[in-house]
C-alpha cells in the first residue's frame, strides 16, 4: 500500500486504533506492510459482511413475496366457497386456509423474527384436524345419523 | 448468499409452486374427491418444502423441532380430512367423477 493522499493516512490511523498498536513501529516499511495486510483483512471482512447481508436481504424479500403469493392463493381459493357445489367443497377451502395460513405464519415469523407467530401456526395446525372432524360429525352428517 | 441460503430459497420457491398446484386443483378439478386429492397432497408437500427451507435458517434445534412438529400436525390433519370427507361424501351419495 502506498501513501498517496491524506485520506490514506487517516484510514491507517483508524486501523491503527483497531489493532496495530503492537506492530513494530521502529521499522516504517514493516508498519506499512502490516497496515496494508490489516486493511486487506478488513476489506475482505466487510466484503463477507456485505455478501452475508445481501443474502439475508434476498431471503427477506423472498419470505415476504412468498407470503404475499400464498395470500393470493387463499384469495383465489375463495372462488370455491362461492361456487360449492356441496358444503364439502366449501370445507375444502377451509382446509386450504389451514395449510396455507400455517405456511404464511411460518414465513412471517422467520421474516420478522417474531417467534410467537410460530406458536400461532402450531395452534392452527392443531385445530385443522379438529375442524374436519367437527364438520363431518355436526355439519354434514351421513344418512343414518341425520338430526 | 451462502449455499444454505441458496438451498432454502430453492426449497421455498418449490414449496410455493406446490401450493399453487394445490390451489389450481381446488379450483379446476371436477368433483370433491379429486379436489381432496389435490389439496391434501400438494399443499402438504408445499408446506413440507417451506418448512424444510425455513428449518435451514432458524437458529436453534428446538425451533427446527417445532417446525417439523407443525408439519407433522398438518400432515395428520390432511390425512384425517381426506379420509373423513371422502367417506362421508360416498355415504351421502356424491358420485365420483367419471369421464
Amino acid at each position: 500500500m502506498a501513501i498517496t493522499t491524506e485520506a490514506d493516512i487517516v484510514v491507517m490511523g483508524t486501523v491503527g486504533l483497531g489493532g496495530i498498536q503492537d506492530a513494530p513501529v521502529d521499522n516504517a516499511a514493516e508498519t506499512l506492510f502490516e497496515t496494508g495486510r490489516l486493511l486487506r483483512a478488513r476489506d475482505s471482512a466487510s466484503w463477507l459482511c456485505l455478501t452475508d447481508y445481501s443474502g439475508s436481504v434476498i431471503l427477506q424479500t423472498l419470505y415476504f413475496t412468498l407470503a404475499l403469493f400464498l395470500l393470493l392463493n387463499l384469495f383465489a381459493g375463495m372462488w370455491r366457497i362461492l361456487h360449492g357445489p356441496t358444503s364439502a367443497d366449501r370445507m375444502l377451502t377451509a382446509q386450504l386456509f389451514g395449510t396455507t395460513s400455517v405456511a404464511v405464519l411460518l414465513l412471517l415469523a422467520q421474516a420478522t423474527e417474531k417467534d410467537a407467530l410460530r406458536d400461532v401456526a402450531l395452534v392452527f395446525a392443531l385445530l385443522a384436524a379438529v375442524t374436519a372432524v367437527a364438520f363431518v360429525r355436526r355439519a354434514w352428517p351421513g344418512q343414518g345419523e341425520k338430526k | 448468499m451462502t449455499p444454505a441460503d441458496f438451498l432454502s430459497a430453492v426449497l421455498l420457491i418449490l414449496g410455493g409452486v406446490f401450493f399453487l398446484a394445490g390451489t389450481l386443483g381446488l379450483l379446476r378439478f371436477p368433483d370433491v374427491y379429486t379436489r381432496l386429492h389435490a389439496l391434501t397432497k400438494a399443499d402438504n408437500v408445499g408446506l413440507g418444502l417451506v418448512v424444510i427451507g425455513l428449518a435451514i435458517q432458524v437458529e436453534t434445534w428446538a425451533m427446527v423441532g417445532k417446525l417439523l412438529l407443525i408439519w407433522v400436525l398438518v400432515l395428520i390433519a390432511g390425512a384425517s380430512v381426506g379420509y373423513l370427507i371422502a367417506k362421508r361424501a360416498l355415504q351421502r351419495g356424491v358420485r365420483p367423477w367419471k369421464r
